[in-house]
């Protein structure tokens, strides 16, 4: 009997230095220990998400984390982006840096996540939910106001009338950037502003309105277009309609914006930093994991025209290495 | 048995201590061996990737080198309007364009059919101005995009260089640039690198051509190993980083001013990401328990013998001849157990000897006794004798000889220790005879003895030294009145004797140390001698017992075994 408790007690001791070898283990690496997150973006083909994956990948190396680029093809599939949104959860990563498609539709699944233990870092585009890690990405309201600014520093003209060509009409960063805008033109009410156009990210459909917007207001004197695809789209039209007379602004730009900008359709791009942006998420998801505070963080913007497209600085935002 | 200083315990903390600092010691040294050689393989890897990509970098060069020397040996044997939109046997998919231009900036010749853009200034492109002011052969561009072509704008190198050609009888110059697609280069670098690390290219003035993180390099983020290893021109170099050591290799182009630089992290074992520490420890642990059972078992195996022979050596009684030490299978506590069976032999023998030796001191002591009594008693009794004969006490002359004559007859009972009680009895009460006629009948006594005692045996010579003692320390002082008490009985197991007076007792300072063997006090030599001699052939729960008080008088009971 009391031989039996010896061996008994024996077991139990060696199964206790076992488990907590295993812990302090755990515990000690946990410094070095590598994070998996993925990258659920709104849609991978585009240049500008895949310059995020770059950021994000860097960032990975230099923290010792792995990244998987996720997201559906075109961006306007909200459904989709919420099913690989369910499938990530199910794989379970560290955490899921997310650029949500929709606002409003992303929340609840966004909010499943959280509850399901894994903390979700918003890039990009925010989501109508306040327990995510935080919002890493361009402070669209200054965006929309830098836009305003640029706009009404540039066009030389003491009046006019000024056009918005939007992307896709209920989501966040339109609904900011449109608001910053507009609120950036409230200090020169000298210019009338149209009713903006809503093309949902296609280049073809915001070209067709651009087009119409232009043959409806004569007097037309400058377009803003709130991001990439809005303002090929009117630079498109423009071309086309061999208006260079209307001053276009732009938010990003694009090889094809930048042969447009070269043209002199469009006068003054802003510049995100999706690579920025890619690295931040990491740099700031690590850095949640590992206990410490974090909050968002804006990324930079910058200006270009047709005499800085070819800096060093920007070359590399505008034209993304092709592989 | 488990105490601090047990053999057990020091046995197994010592084995233990031991095994585990050998252990550890042994672990750490090849772990320590294993990192310098994963950190070594580690450099080695990162300076063969360097190698193996300025390499390709330099190959690449060298094609476009040797393309553009082709074309320009073209040039010289073929007019410019030959040649022009001819080039397409050059462009392959790393090269984007070949173009060559006159001193005016314009397009003399170009690779194919696509037409270059307007409106751009050739001649303030930065390749066009740097080409103008050197004196070498050839330049490369950093990587830059180029915009040549309408709607593309392709990521390359740019060589450029100086050309001459002849048309129409006129010697014309101006330059050549072959467009490289930087793409592949920059794949190489990024494919090259190794998990950790990375390529990047910098020119001899340290600025960065090339940086996989050039992003964030403009966005004010500097990876921080750049500041350090800026000035290596080539060869290896390990640089300090937070995050441990970075091994940094560095190898100039041949056919650019150009340095790739490898930076590989030496996390040494620790590359490995789980890590074999944790196998390691438990390897550790498990062995350090093995140890510990180990020398447990082992510590048992000797100490059990041990402690069987303590617990032996703690309770033995060395009267009891069959307790010995069992035989053990371990040598050295076998040894052990006979040395001390051996002692114990030789002890009971020694034993037996004290005691024979003790019996045979006594036995002389008493024939001393005896020979003493007798002389000086006879020569008191003679005295008596004659003094009763000078009275003409022709009776008690009679009397006192009788007396005497039996008292020796008794006292000749031979070699026999014990003899019986009436027998003893009655030459006690000769004895008394003699020494009432003698004392002049100052005193009176009184024998009684138990039937059933009559026949017991007790020891030769028991009682008259303590009747002596009682008429002479007893009532010897008193003038008359004095009684002795002489009685036999059998209590229980035992036989008493009790010899009792109305004298004048012991002082209880002498009565406390009365039956002490105490050499120096000779007084009551008889008594303690008949005391002695009783424990000594009876046993220690036999012997005398004596209660006195102070002018009571005092009693003396002799206790002896009933059954001899």
């Amino acid at each position: 009997m009391k031989r039996r408790l010896t061996i008994f007690l024996i077991i139990a001791v060696f199964v206790v230095i076992i488990g907590g070898v295993r812990y302090l283990w755990r515990a000690g690496s946990g410094t070095k220990k590598s994070y998996n997150f993925d990258l659920i973006v709104k849609s991978t083909n585009m240049d500008y998400w895949k310059t995020v994956n770059e950021g994000a990948l860097a960032a990975a190396s230099a923290y010792n984390a792995t990244v998987k680029y996720k997201g559906p093809p075109t961006e306007e599939n909200c459904k989709q982006q919420i099913s690989i949104l369910k499938e990530s959860v199910a794989e379970r990563p560290d955490a899921v840096i997310l650029a949500a498609s929709d606002y409003n539709l992303l929340a609840e699944p966004v909010q499943d996540a959280i509850d399901a233990g894994i903390p979700v870092l918003m890039i990009d585009s925010n989501v109508k939910n306040t327990n995510t890690i935080g919002y890493v990405g361009t402070d669209n309201i200054k965006l929309g106001n830098m836009l305003a600014q640029q706009l009404c520093g540039h066009i030389g003209k003491t009046s006019g009338t000024v056009g918005i060509t939007s992307f896709v009409k209920e989501s966040w960063p339109a609904v900011r950037r449109e608001a910053g805008f507009r609120s950036g033109m409230e200090l020169h009410p000298e210019f009338k502003i149209l009713k903006t156009v809503y093309g949902g990210s296609d280049i073809e459909k915001t070209e067709y309105l651009t087009s119409r917007m232009v043959l409806a207001n004569p007097g037309l004197s400058a377009v803003a277009a709130l991001n990439a695809q809005s303002a090929t789209g009117a630079a498109r039209a423009l071309n086309k309609l061999g208006r260079n007379d209307i001053q276009l602004y732009a938010i990003d730009c694009t090889p094809e914006e930048a042969m447009y900008m070269e043209k002199g359709i469009i006068k003054i791009a802003l510049l995100q930093n999706p690579y920025q942006m890619g690295y931040y998420s990491v740099e700031t998801a690590c850095n949640y994991l590992r206990g410490k505070k974090v909050s968002g963080r804006n990324t930079d913007i910058y200006t270009v025209n047709v005499n800085t497209l070819f800096d060093d600085k920007y070359e590399q935002l505008i034209f993304p290495f092709k592989s | 048995m488990f105490h601090k200083n047990s053999l057990c315990v020091i046995m197994a903390a010592v084995t233990v201590g031991l095994s585990l600092i050998a252990v550890i010691a042994i672990t750490l040294i090849v772990y320590h061996h294993a990192d310098s050689a994963i950190n070594f393989s580690i450099e080695q890897n990162n300076a063969q990737i360097v190698r193996n990509v300025s390499d390709s970098i330099d190959s690449y060069i060298e094609e476009m080198v040797s393309v553009s020397d082709t074309v320009t040996d073209l040039l010289s044997r073929h007019s410019a309007a030959e040649m022009n939109r001819s080039l397409i046997v050059f462009l392959r998919k790393d090269i984007e364009t070949i173009v060559v231009f006159d001193d005016n900036g314009k397009p003399v010749v170009t690779a194919d059919s696509r037409s270059l853009r307007k409106d751009i200034n050739i001649t303030e492109q930065s390749w066009y101005v740097s080409a103008g002011t050197t004196d070498k052969r050839y330049i490369i561009s950093p990587p830059h995009v180029e915009r040549l072509y309408s709607g593309e704008y392709p990521w390359v190198i740019t060589l450029t260089k100086n050309v001459t050609w002849t048309q129409d009888l006129q010697k014309h110059q101006g330059i050549m640039i072959i467009d490289m697609n930087f793409t592949h280069i920059k794949d190489l670098c990024t494919r090259g690198g190794s998990d950790n690390g990375y390529l990047y290219i910098k020119d001899l003035q340290n600025d960065i051509v090339y940086h996989p993180k050039q992003q964030m390099i403009y966005a004010g983020i500097m990876p921080e190993e750049i500041s350090r290893i800026s000035d290596l021109k080539s060869g290896s170099a390990v640089v300090p980083a937070s995050s441990g050591k970075l091994s940094v290799f560095a190898e100039p182009l041949s056919n650019a001013d150009w340095v790739v630089t490898g930076v590989s992290p030496m996390d040494g074992l620790a590359t490995y990401e789980s890590g074999p520490g944790l196998y390691v420890v438990l390897a550790i642990l498990a062995l350090a328990l093995m140890v510990l059972f180990g020398s447990i078992i082992l510590s048992r195996a000797i100490i059990k013998p041990i402690y069987n022979l303590m617990s032996l050596m703690e309770h033995i009684h060395i009267e009891n001849s069959t307790e010995a030490a069992s035989p053990c299978e371990l040598y050295e506590a076998d040894q052990l157990g006979k040395s001390f069976n051996g002692m114990v032999e030789r002890i009971r023998q020694l034993m037996v000897q004290v005691r024979t030796e003790q019996e045979q001191l006594r036995r002389s002591e008493l024939k001393a006794l005896n020979a003493q009594i007798n002389p000086h008693f006879l020569y008191n009794t003679l005295d008596s004798v004659v003094w009763l004969a000078e009275n003409d006490d022709k009776d008690s002359v009679v009397k006192i000889v009788m007396a005497l004559s039996k008292y020796f007859r008794l006292s000749l009972s031979g070699a026999r220790d014990f003899i019986p009680v009436e027998d003893e009895l009655q030459q006690v009460e000769k004895y008394l005879l003699i020494q009432k006629m003698r004392f002049k009948d100052v005193f009176v006594y009184h024998i009684e003895c138990a039937d059933n005692v009559r026949k017991a045996k007790t020891l030769k010579v028991t009682l008259q030294p303590i009747v002596e003692n009682a008429i002479v320390h007893g009532i010897g002082t008193m003038d008359e009145g004095g009684k002795i008490w002489i009685s036999a009985y059998g209590s229980g197991e035992c036989l008493e004797l009790s010899v009792k007076d109305n004298g004048c007792g012991i002082k209880p300072d002498v009565l406390a140390h009365i039956l002490e063997c105490n050499p120096s006090t000779r007084t009551g030599i008889g008594i303690k001698n008949v005391h002695q001699r009783i424990q000594l052939a009876c046993g220690p729960q036999y012997g005398l017992h004596v209660e006195s008080r102070l002018d009571e008088g005092t009693t003396v009971t002799v206790r002896l075994p009933l059954n001899f």
